[in-house]
């Protein structure tokens, strides 16, 4: 077999840029700079070869396969797996690990939720008016979506990370029925919620950008399990001692599980190999953004609330999300500068050699 | 700065498998990779530029594939890629593994009375 041109003798001056050149150019623009350094021309010849129509040339596209290519080849590239410099590689332990945090928070707060309705219906007839709110085919959906999620971080942590993803998207398309339902009886507010969008959507979208066929496993799986195993039942404790209190005024346990999370990790010198490593710390720093952005809209609504003499407790539910909100903004800063000095000390990215 | 690359042993895709296979051959550029796994497939598999790169980086940071040479072509760079031993060994274990597959559902195939076709026609 021979179907390559082996006669170097044709080489010759550049030939001139065609727009279709132009176009596949501004596809591999996905890619990183470190990347096209090396490939770009590489790329671009092997897209151009035998293309010789002038028509061609002229007016057509690179198409949505190739372009797809591109952005999946974008994705790996720059959220590196297991080879790549050490910028992508820190980027791609980010994505994952905000992934893995995203999910662990969404499933152990789903079934300590799970696990408080339960008690409330088996002994807490004060508060069944309040169950009211939850009847019809949103419990169910809103229950199976608990258990898909955590079947996606039990998934993920065990190395199956195909059905992961397909359990993520399943928990992520139930949470969005219920908002969308609420939407159709007159609730528009309630399908854009930051916690759906931010606490839910970006972690589904982390697994998938991060989890790419280079992506190494997860390290000490037990460890993990044993985290979101914690932190269910610290939220399913606090749930259920604040349906004993019928207290209008309810913490958030991710938030504050989150802040003290962090500060060990700033301080404690147990945790100075995490203190040291850049993706860790970024994905620290992302998960302070996404809860400091869903405080902002909670404490927006809860001061709305506040505002009608006809809602109780919606003070000290303000004053609250208040707190949560600068507690994790605080976190999330301290944070965010020592990621940023992380990834300062990595040094500019370069091309493999 | 420094670029990593951790050796991780895993399956061979279907596409790596079919690259190498190309590769077995004779060091090869881009544009002949893609030819080449057209005509090994009879044009069932076809490699988008995107996807052929990202197949040979998976194959040359696992050590199965290597840069060989540039050349430049009516003023367009060319790299070739060859196949290292590695890469040869895992060609040569893949299509062992898939040849004793193809045995076995050859034989109960047969048990049915049916007699498929290595050469790649219908049952």
């Amino acid at each position: 077999m021979n179907t390559h041109d082996t006669n170097t003798d044709a080489a010759s001056e550049s030939p001139v840029m065609s727009r279709l050149e132009r176009r596949y150019r501004t596809v591999l623009r996905m890619l990183p700079r470190w990347y096209r350094d090396d490939r770009e021309d590489e790329m671009a010849a092997v897209f151009l070869t035998e293309r010789d129509d002038s028509v061609d040339l002229e007016y057509s596209w690179p198409g949505w396969g190739e372009t797809a290519a591109v952005a999946a080849l974008a994705i790996r590239t720059r959220l590196a797996g297991d080879s790549g410099p050490e910028r992508a590689l820190a980027w791609g332990q980010a994505v994952r690990l905000v992934a893995l945090l995203g999910l662990a928070a969404w499933a152990a707060g789903g079934v300590a939720s799970e696990l408080a309705v339960a008690i409330r219906q088996l002994g807490f007839p004060q508060y069944a008016g309040l169950a009211a709110a939850d009847q019809g085919w949103q419990v169910g959906v809103s229950t199976l979506a608990v258990v898909c999620a955590a079947g996606a971080f039990v998934a993920l942590v065990t190395g199956r990370r195909g059905a992961a993803k397909w359990l993520a998207v399943a928990a992520l398309g139930g949470h969005l029925a219920i908002r969308a339902a609420s939407a159709v009886g007159g609730n528009l507010t309630s399908l854009l919620t930051a916690d759906v969008l931010l606490l839910i959507g970006v972690p589904v979208l982390c697994l998938f950008a991060g989890y790419h066929r280079e992506a190494p496993p997860v390290q000490h799986p037990a460890r993990w399990l044993t985290l979101g195993a914690a932190l269910m039942a610290g939220s399913a404790a606090i749930y259920t001692v604040q349906l004993w209190l019928v207290s209008p005024v309810a913490i958030t346990p991710a938030t504050w599980a989150y802040v003290l999370g962090t500060g060990a990790v700033l301080i404690s010198p147990r945790l100075a190999r995490v203190r040291a490593s850049a993706g860790w710390l970024a994905a620290l720093a992302i998960c302070g953004a996404l809860l400091t952005l869903t405080g902002v809209q909670q404490t927006y609504w809860a001061m709305q609330l506040s505002s009608d003499p006809a809602v109780s407790g919606a003070g000290g539910w303000a004053v609250l999300a208040l707190a949560e909100t600068a507690a994790s903004a605080a976190a999330g800063l301290a944070v965010g500068i020592a990621a940023i000095r992380a990834f300062r000390r990595l040094g500019p990215v370069r091309a493999a050699a | 700065m420094r670029y990593i690359a951790l050796v991780i042993q895993r399956p061979l895709s279907e596409q790596a498998f079919l690259v190498l296979t190309a590769l077995a051959e004779e060091p090869l550029h881009g544009y002949a990779i893609v030819k080449s796994v057209g005509e090994l497939t009879d044009d069932r598999v076809r490699l988008s530029v995107g996807t052929l790169y990202g197949v040979l980086d998976r194959l040359v940071a696992d050590g199965l594939a290597e840069r060989d040479r540039d050349e430049v072509h009516q003023g367009r760079q060319r790299r070739y890629y060859k196949i290292t031993d590695t890469g040869a060994g895992a060609l040569s274990d893949e299509a062992e593994r898939l040849a004793a597959n193809v045995r076995v559902a050859t034989e109960r195939l047969r048990l049915r009375g049916l007699r498929p076709s290595i050469a790649g026609g219908s049952l």
